[in-house]
């Protein structure tokens, strides 16, 4: 299997995967499947059957529309930006069919009197930053899901969520500061 | 004990939320099974896809049948006296 963090972006890999080359998309799989695998996850409240049916929509989508990668980012940022764009369609898709009830997404429904990271234990302060992060509207937990746990550059981000880097700066700021007023965190500044 | 008012803290509190997590083997080996038999056809031109190649290489047959036929007769036709 091939390592989880390489990365495959030369020309003639993208060749092959443009003409259906079976061991081309076995590399292709084997080398983001699971680094995709865990961004959706991380996204959709860490729900297994969600996560599974967005990673299967993001690899066909990817498959269709290879021929039209034309090399002008990265793989994985190609890969990332097909995956953000299935979990906004799976959100939409399900605020469209029910106005559902999940707790883990209702920000109104996260406490209040949230526990400050002082007074808890590590795993129950985990719990909490969970929650928090789950409650946080979708682009918000995407762009601070992108910069600091997949440690992209601002740029690359800008690519995925096709927006200028500005803007993603912009983003970035208002993610912290609501992750921090959810987390019940003095804000910075 | 961190406040998360700097970057690394929150970079530190977000890794350990979203810890990295695998697919199940059964998951994966069932969507690259997938994958790799769907590929060629998805990953095909169009003109090479089977829904658009077989008429074309019917019309392709027909014309080349035709012109053998209308190539026989004329090549009779002058023969004849």
């Amino acid at each position: 299997m091939a390592d989880s963090t390489s990365t495959i972006d030369d020309a003639q890999f993208i060749k092959d995967l443009r003409h259906g080359d079976p061991s081309a998309v076995t590399e292709l799989y084997n080398t983001y499947a699971d680094r995709i695998y865990s961004l959706v996850f991380n996204q959709v409240d860490r729900d297994h059957d969600v996560a599974e049916d967005i990673v299967q929509e993001t690899f066909v989508a990817a498959l269709k529309s290879v021929a039209k990668f034309r090399n002008r980012s990265k793989i994985y940022t190609w890969l990332c930006s097909i995956a953000n764009k299935k979990v906004a369609d799976f959100y939409r898709r399900r605020k469209r069919q029910a106005k559902y009830q999940t707790k883990a997404l209702e920000p109104d429904q996260i406490s209040s009197d949230t526990l400050a990271p002082d007074s808890v234990e590590p795993k129950e302060r985990q719990e909490d930053a969970r929650q928090a992060l789950s409650s946080l509207p979708l682009h918000y937990r995407q762009v601070l899901i992108l910069k600091y746990v997949e440690e992209m550059p601002v740029l690359e981000i800008s690519k995925i969520m096709e927006r200028s880097p500005k803007s993603i700066e912009g983003l970035l700021t208002r993610a912290r500061k609501e992750l921090r007023a959810r987390l019940a965190i003095p804000s910075e500044g | 004990m961190a406040n998360f008012t700097s970057e690394d803290e929150i970079k530190e509190l977000l890794k350990s939320v979203c810890s990295p997590v695998a697919p199940s083997p059964e998951f994966r080996d069932q969507l690259l099974q997938d994958l790799t038999r769907g590929a060629e056809g998805a990953t095909r031109p169009r003109w090479r896809q089977p829904r658009v190649l077989v008429p074309i290489a019917a019309t392709l047959i027909s014309v080349a049948i035709g012109y053998g036929i209308w190539l026989g007769q004329a090549v009779e036709a002058t023969l004849l006296p």
